[in-house]
């Protein structure tokens, strides 16, 4: 860091400043688009493997650079811009999706001291931009000017919303734990051990934002934006080429960012499951590092993808009453269960 | 303190680039031959004969408005989140109160039938 | 592209649309269409066109010979080609009065009940993937083609197996081919618990299916719906049981019944009917090695071979229904006319128009596949 900084040293103060910040997000966007390129490589052979079959095992050593080949297709197909359609918007719409789901990562913290931007309102900016990401939705439902469109849009936007509240009740009670808003202080006051971290205190609240966070993804079994069997594929009937791939992107980076997010909110983030066993913990084993919170990531992941396998979609009644009358109650109930705990000085997490 | 906040101004502002490089991409590497059966918007094979931009069911309305009592609710509980350790005691049943009188009004809104959706 | 005679169902008021299902659609079986109009979500009214599939089958029929239409029957109805052909040769065989070898029909129980059985694995994973759940329907699809295995074995096509012929069947069974018989369904019925897992105890599914497109015994009646639709309404009608053809009289096996009529009982009445297929096919498996004999009866020269004039109605139970055919002969060497009782035209025209409306968007889909439409039978 100090040596780029040293080199860029000629440049005005200012440019040198934009400089590093630029370079730190590239270092974090280029692993984290590459993530994206091999979650959806993974998501086939998951499913492909759950479903009796291979998945994709021609384009490369067991279909390796499938991701790749994808993207250059889509790179190479016509962009269809439907006559009817507000083109302006329609444009805009994949990168108002795509935007948030990036920008989000600026605040979440890798390992210790390891954030882009360490800002104290962390929580608050996650639950602002990852409810921003519904925009690029209605806006592609609206400016299609197709009825599938523009029904996955307006039920895109009811379920967004709905799952918004429990999962802001659920970012409170995890506040109410943690006592700040900045995300790297989240994990450090699940220090301890692996019964320390908020999963266990806050088990309901952890369920509760995962479930809502496939829902705000719109992903199986709440993909009802583009249920295929009845509106086609919703939002993105109209889409080709690039944008469609802009949209594929920023649905599987808020995957990421949920399963981040989960991680760090209630898995302890960077910290090692060893840490405070006698015996484990004073090994490397016991250190916090990266690797654990990509082990963490990984098994969020792969939730995402399993539930894509084994369950139907949910109607749409179904998913409103799960949204309204299950996960609001459980949370506002569980949420006073939590202030109840913390306020008592409960051990050994609030003592 | 606000310094902190640039990284995430220059981070949103890459994000959109990133999505905008990913779509000059797509117009300057892919084909461009419209034709107005491709041009026209998916109907499963019959042409569209009306605006699709018509007006939808109250109810998604109705979610919004909820929404919005709810999201604010959730606002109003974040300083208190976060400072709940300094005000104890009172701070609980301060915010009990609160939450007590939003159970009311979902509980009236749940009878009404506003979450009703059959 | 809009057709020529192309009519609105009437001009919708403001507050309602209209959306086509199909024929390129998803979320569609087979190529056909439905025009729903709706209110928010729910549909207030439907109109279903089955005209995508018209190719003149039973016009076909009339300008070949009688055998020739063998080839041409499976073409009926895809995913349950097996009862066409049996139910085509009964009908030749009533009219000429054949007398089929008993060992030819313990072959064609064997084969219309594996038919059922492959019919039914898709009819689950069709079922399952309009509600998004594609695994039970590559499980299925995988499933099947053992059965298919098996099919192509005996009479060297997949699916269109030209091996009933009038008279009997077309060649014996292969060396070996019942322990193959008995291994691929022993592999199916181990499976089974893993389809109830993954659909029939899964609690998202249920619901989904709870409710749905309920027909009451009265309508089914009223409609003429058969087989498991009309099963899952409470009527244990079967015709493999009340109007017993081949050896079915001969056979154990029970006909399952459900109470509500809804998607959901539809769905449980074929899981049944798939452990009782399974069952029959068992008994035949250790009946078939006792029944030697002759498997077909012999037929004049096929090319010159003229029915006695007169009429016949034959039908057996296909996985959809009471499948029938109605084959008038004047005398000559081609039928003078044919019609073909497609199940599905039954139950996919007016059943599903009536059914879906009053449905959510999201059910429609789900409504066609639990009634097990089987588009080109509609409309043969």
């Amino acid at each position: 860091m100090e040596m780029i900084q040293a080199a860029l040293g000629w440049l005005p103060m200012w440019l040198q400043v934009l400089m590093m910040i630029v370079l730190k997000i590239v270092v974090i966007l280029i692993p984290l688009m590459l993530s994206v390129a091999y979650l959806t490589y993974a998501e086939r052979k998951v499913i492909g493997y759950i479903q009796v079959r291979i998945g994709p095992n021609r384009v490369g050593p067991i279909g390796l650079l499938q991701p790749i080949a994808d993207a250059v297709k889509l790179i190479f197909k016509e962009i269809i811009v439907p006559a009817g359609s507000d083109k302006l918007l329609f444009l805009l719409a994949p990168i108002l999706a795509m935007a948030p789901a990036l920008a989000a990562w600026a605040v979440v913290p890798f390992q210790p001291g390891m954030v882009l931007a360490d800002v104290n309102a962390g929580l608050l900016y996650i639950l602002a931009l990852t409810s921003m990401g519904v925009y690029g939705i209605i806006i592609a439902g609206w400016a299609s000017n197709s009825k599938y469109a523009f029904i996955g849009a307006i039920r895109s936007a009811a379920q967004v919303v709905s799952y918004e509240i429990a999962m802001g009740f659920a970012l409170v009670g995890v506040l109410v734990a943690a006592g700040s808003l900045n995300l790297g202080q989240i994990v450090l006051a699940q220090s301890g051990s692996i019964l320390h971290w908020f999963w266990l205190p806050l088990l309901p609240l952890m369920v509760v934002y995962f479930i809502s966070g496939v829902a705000e993804t719109n992903r199986a079994p709440f993909d009802l934006a583009e249920g295929e069997s009845e509106i086609v594929a919703g939002f993105h009937v109209e889409y080709s080429g690039t944008p469609f791939a802009v949209f594929f992107l920023a649905e599987y980076a808020n995957m990421i960012l949920i399963a981040t997010l989960s991680a760090v909110l209630f898995l302890g983030g960077w910290l090692s499951p060893f840490q405070g066993i006698p015996g484990l913990a004073e090994g490397a084993l016991g250190a916090p590092s990266m690797l654990w919170l990509f082990i963490k990531v990984a098994f969020f992941l792969f939730l995402f993808l399993w539930f894509r396998a084994t369950f139907p979609r949910y109607r749409y009644d179904q998913v409103m009453r799960l949204g309204w009358k299950v996960f609001i109650p459980i949370t506002i109930v569980w949420l006073l269960v939590v202030a109840g705990m913390v306020v008592g000085e409960l051990p050994p997490w609030f003592a | 303190m606000l310094e902190n906040y640039l990284p995430i101004l220059v981070f949103l502002v890459i994000g959109a680039l990133v999505g905008a490089v990913f779509l000059i991409a797509g117009f300057t590497f892919g084909p461009r031959r419209p034709d107005a059966q491709k041009l026209s918007p998916y109907e499963c094979g019959f042409e569209a004969f009306e605006d699709s931009r018509m007006k939808f069911d109250v109810r998604y309305y109705l979610v919004a408005i909820l929404f919005i009592i709810f999201d604010l609710e959730i606002a109003f509980l974040f300083p208190w989140a976060v400072a709940l350790k300094e005000i104890g005691m009172f701070g609980f049943l301060a915010m009990a109160l609160f939450l007590g009188i939003l159970v009311i009004g979902f509980v009236y809104e749940w009878k009404k039938g506003a979450l009703q959706w059959e | 592209m809009r057709p020529e005679n192309y009519q609105a169902v009437s001009h919708p008021p403001s507050h309602e649309y209209e959306v086509f299902f199909g024929p390129n659609h998803p979320g569609i079986e087979g190529n056909y269409a439905l025009k729903v109009r709706l209110h928010g979500d729910e549909v207030t009214a439907a109109r279903a066109d089955g005209g995508y599939l018209h190719r003149g089958f039973e016009k076909l029929m009339e300008g070949r010979l009688w055998i020739q239409n063998i080839a041409l029957v499976p073409r009926i109805c895809v995913p349950d080609p097996v009862p066409m052909e049996v139910c085509y040769s009964l009908a030749i065989e009533a009219l000429g009065g054949l007398e089929v070898p008993e060992r030819a029909q313990w072959i064609r129980v064997m084969q219309l009940e594996l038919s059922r059985i492959a019919a039914h694995l898709f009819t689950f994973g069709g079922n399952a993937a309009t509600t998004g759940m594609y695994t039970p329907m590559f499980w299925g699809i995988a499933d099947r083609d053992l059965i298919l295995d098996l099919f192509e074995e005996l009479s060297g096509g997949r699916v269109y197996h030209i091996y009933n012929i009038p008279g009997g069947v077309r060649r014996d069974l292969p060396e070996g081919y019942l322990k193959r018989v008995s291994d691929t369904l022993d592999y199916i019925e181990s499976r089974l618990p893993d389809y109830d897992n993954l659909m029939f105890t899964n609690q998202v599914f249920v619901r989904r299916a709870t409710g749905v497109g309920i027909m009451t015994q009265e309508q089914a009646l009223d409609w003429g719906v058969t087989g498991p639709n009309l099963r899952a309404t409470g009527l244990p009608f079967d015709v493999r049981r009340d109007d017993p053809y081949l050896i079915y009289d001969q056979l154990e096996f029970d006909v399952p019944v459900e109470e509500a009529g809804d998607a959901w009982a539809r769905t449980l009445v074929r899981r049944a009917e798939l452990k009782q297929s399974l069952r029959i096919l068992r008994q035949v498996v250790a009946r078939l090695p006792e029944i030697d004999g002759p498997i077909r009866a012999p037929i004049p020269n096929p090319l010159a071979w003229n029915l006695p004039l007169g009429d016949v109605y034959t039908r057996v139970e296909s996985s959809k229904g009471e499948l029938a055919y109605y084959v008038v002969s004047n005398g000559g060497d081609k039928p003078w006319r044919v019609h073909v009782r497609g199940p599905s035209a039954m139950h996919a025209v007016q059943v599903l128009e009536h059914l879906v409306t009053g449905a959510r968007i999201e059910d429609v889909a789900q409504i066609m596949f639990s009634l097990d439409a089987c588009p080109p039978e509609v409309d043969r």
